[in-house]
């Protein structure tokens, strides 16, 4: 796989400088900055939203001819996806907008077991054979939830969305990346052994039909896909000209967007990449405990998330075209207003990025995947981890310098007691 | 009582938790807000869910921490955090529906009841629809306490509980005041300090406990992987657990449970004005003999909770007649005053959410803590409405 991008990253990094140049005397305004960071939204939610696009055609030739190839070329869209998107995840925190948005398209972890047949002889059932669990959508036109009896004769958009908004504001997760690349791959039973799922193709032929319901099994992956894109283009709206969340930004104060800003790249650092996504795995050592479960892409989707908040940072976004997106960052603003804490964070930025590199480099590599990595008594996986973690909770502490150099007031996820009463919210 | 400097229990709580890896809080905080997930899932360590459950996470009712919320959404009122428990006619856990009625369960399960509520005038009405009818049943509501302080009543020397037990009020004032004694995880006997019955022995084992009756995860502290299922209910029991060796046998590790316990313990309370007239009236009307403003820790600081953490007869008004533990029909522990802001209203008090204002709740007082209500009737209408202004802050 091939990241047209990946190389001009590397030589950003490498130069430590933002690409947006300025001519001597000029100077970022935070309008600016706010103003360029709802552009970059908007093309990084594009390119996403274009990339899922090119899944949903390989979905619907799965689904029109199901072949091994056709299933490759599925799963291999699904990865060359996963980028796009992860890089757009500086965005979510401190953007109620993307923050309750997020559920419907990157949800983890998954209900697979509501989704279809899971494998329970792996959980010491008696049988050799592969016990089906039978409650799920696919397997059953007519279910109960809770006190809520669901008709599923016919799986639709409408269907699985219905589904993951049942129980109130608590869904079940069946919907987004994580749902397709379940019905893509399978459950991944290999432990931490090397080998992500293996779902038969045939799993989707409804002529050399195997484990049952491979209409409904097809019509679930094409309407779990469809309703991604759906949802991406919403989001994409949300960042155009006329979007809510691009208002929203641009409606605040200074000083409140650029705390904007910070809040979703110390968010994402701290409590949710660093703690539950990889410090959390790494203690239990369970092979689950990544994000990309199924697929074993995690280091790819790790690596972006770091690399997506360095063009959040620098103001320099790769694009789906080849080309860069260019404008002022909040680095920009902070190489006047708060010198000192930007060259800080730019080195630890850039020392997170090294950290992350290494896992990705190891994981394309084949040696070791993810879910090896912190697998226990792998004392070289949970290394390059643990170390990946130590810098994005030094990269957090330099963010948090910054709020602080620039007199900025923010909330990391994670990072505090809730002393602030406004922060006591309803999720 | 000692009087603390203002803040110095503050500075304490937090060289308490400052050894702590500071990705700890984080990590709990993840698994608090966490939607688990039925097993079998692939993640091992996230799946474990129901088969019987209330919500599938922990910041589902108490969100951010906080307590039960009250909200009327198109002139629905909804109740995120309100439970119903059920027990026999002897207050003991119901033979069929278990400790407390579960409004959801796993695909295939039925929930073992519907539960609407609504208002009538500003008293909560709440309607509970059995799934399957029962006669011989006794219903009683819960809401969700704020989490704010939890930790810091977790700190509290036991000694200091115990020395304020006046089982057969000895001294004469009126206050008896019974600890609920009950085993720690070490199967030592401690006096119960949590829950509305003071059932909870430590903050860990009241997480774990909430853990495995409102979402139906077990853990090595509360074994319990079919949650509140009953052995009346087979199809219950005869779902698939999300138990895993990586989470200690059990659906969840007592790691985790430690996580979530770390981060609750980082909602601290507030530090309230104790030089403000509202606290003079509430420690003069006698307030202050249940909801004891201060209590030492095991290092010997006094920590701000408003509680005794003892049993006590409340009156006809808040009976109960659940048994919990070795608490009686009609005892109640003192609810510490911690985090009683109401929150536009979206807010209820006492045990069950049957007051609507803190006012309300201090007149729904009855029992022993009847002379203290009636000063509190007494003063001027200035002198309560300082009296509440102090509480509303705390």
């Amino acid at each position: 796989m091939k990241f047209p991008w990946l190389g001009l990253m590397t030589g950003t990094a490498l130069t430590l400088s933002a690409a947006f140049s300025l001519a001597l005397g000029d100077t970022v305004t935070p309008k600016a900055v706010a103003t360029h960071y709802a552009d970059m939204a908007e093309a990084m939610y594009g390119d996403a939203r274009a990339a899922a696009a090119d899944l949903q055609k390989a979905v619907d030739a799965l689904v029109a001819k199901p072949s091994q190839e056709a299933l490759d070329a599925a799963r291999k869209a699904w990865v060359e996806s996963r980028p796009w998107y992860q890089q757009t995840e500086g965005f979510r925190f401190g953007n109620a907008i993307v923050d309750d948005w997020e559920g419907r398209v990157n949800a983890w972890p998954l209900d697979e077991g509501l989704i279809d047949y899971v494998n329970i002889a792996t959980y010491g059932e008696e049988s050799d054979e592969n016990v089906l669990y039978a409650a799920n959508v696919i397997a059953n036109p007519k279910l109960t939830i809770g006190t809520e009896t669901i008709d599923a004769s016919a799986i639709t958009p409408d269907l699985i969305k219905s589904l993951h908004e049942a129980a109130d504001s608590e869904a079940n997760v069946s919907v987004g990346y994580h749902a397709i690349e379940f019905l893509l791959w399978g459950q991944d039973l290999n432990g931490t052994g090397p080998g992500a799922g293996n779902r038969p193709y045939t799993d989707f032929d409804p002529v050399k039909c195997t484990n049952g319901n491979c209409e409904r099994r097809a019509a679930y992956l094409k309407s779990a896909t469809d309703l991604l894109v759906a949802d991406l283009d919403e989001m994409v709206a949300n960042w155009g000209p006329e979007g809510a969340a691009r208002k929203d930004v641009l409606s605040k104060p200074d000083a409140e967007a650029l705390a904007t800003i910070l809040t979703g790249l110390g968010s994402l650092s701290y409590g949710e990449l660093a703690g539950e996504r990889m410090k959390l795995g790494l203690i239990l050592h369970d092979p689950e405990e990544e994000h990309d479960c199924f697929s074993d892409n995690t280091h790819n989707s790790h690596y972006y998330d770091v690399a997506g908040m360095w063009s959040i940072y620098s103001g320099s976004v790769p694009r789906r075209d080849g080309t860069v997106l260019e404008g002022p960052g909040i680095q920009d603003y902070a190489a006047s207003a708060a010198p000192e804490a930007k060259t800080r964070l730019d080195g630890l930025m850039q020392d997170a990025l090294a950290r992350f590199k290494a896992i990705k480099d190891k994981g394309d590599s084949g040696a070791m995947a993810y879910d090896q990595m912190i697998g226990a008594g792998n004392a070289e996986g949970n290394a390059l981890v643990q170390a990946a973690i130590d810098s994005l909770v030094a990269q957090t502490r330099g963010i948090e310098a910054m709020v602080t150099a620039l007199d900025l007031k923010i909330k990391v996820e994670g990072s505090d007691s809730l002393d602030n009463p406004a922060a006591v919210q309803t999720p | 009582m000692k009087r603390i400097p203002a803040g110095l229990a503050a500075v304490l709580a937090l060289t308490a938790t400052a050894a702590a890896d500071p990705l700890d809080t984080a990590m709990g905080k993840a698994l608090f807000a966490r939607n688990w997930v039925a097993a079998p899932a692939s993640t091992d360590a996230s799946d474990g869910l129901g088969p019987l459950f209330n919500a599938r996470s922990c910041n589902a009712c108490h969100a951010g921490g906080g307590p039960a919320r009250f909200e009327t959404d198109n002139g629905r009122l909804k109740a995120r955090g309100l439970v119903v428990r059920s027990g026999d006619p002897d207050g003991r856990p119901h033979p069929l529906l278990g400790a407390q009625l579960q409004t959801e369960a796993l695909p295939g399960l039925a929930a073992e009841a519907r539960i609407a509520v609504r208002l009538q005038g500003e008293g909560l009405v709440v309607e509970t629809r059995l799934q399957v009818p029962e006669d011989a049943v006794v219903l009683e509501t819960r809401i969700a306490p704020s989490l704010r302080g939890r930790g810091a009543i977790d700190r509290i020397d036991e000694t200091a509980i115990l020395a304020l037990a006046d089982p057969s009020d000895r001294d004469g004032d009126g206050l008896s005041g019974r600890a609920n004694m009950i085993a720690d995880a070490g199967g030592r006997l401690v006096p119960g300090r949590f829950g509305s019955k003071a059932t909870g022995a430590s903050l860990m084992l009241q997480t774990a406990t909430a853990a495995a009756l409102d979402l139906g995860l077990s853990s090595p502290l509360v074994p319990r992987p079919h949650g509140d299922c009953t052995p009346e209910q087979a199809d219950c029991l005869a779902h698939a657990t999300g138990r895993s060796t990586i989470t200690e046998d059990e659906e969840i590790s007592v790691d985790m449970v430690r996580l979530i316990t770390a981060y609750v313990a980082t909602l601290e309370p507030r530090q309230p004005d104790m030089a403000a007239r509202g606290f003079e009236l509430f420690r003069d009307s006698g307030c202050g003999g249940c909801h004891v403003p201060q209590l030492p820790d095991r290092d010997g600081m006094p920590v701000t909770i408003f509680s005794d953490l003892l049993l006590h007869d409340m009156g006809d008004a808040t009976s109960s007649e659940l048994r919990d533990g070795s608490a009686l029909p009609g005892e109640w522990r003192t609810a510490p005053l911690i985090d009683l802001d109401p929150r536009q209203e979206t807010r209820r008090y006492l045990h069950g959410g049957k007051a609507a204002t803190i006012e309300e709740a201090i007149r729904t007082h009855g029992g022993e803590a009847a002379p203290a209500r009636d000063r509190f009737r007494q003063l001027d209408g200035r002198e309560r409405q300082l009296l509440l202004d102090f509480l509303a802050q705390l």
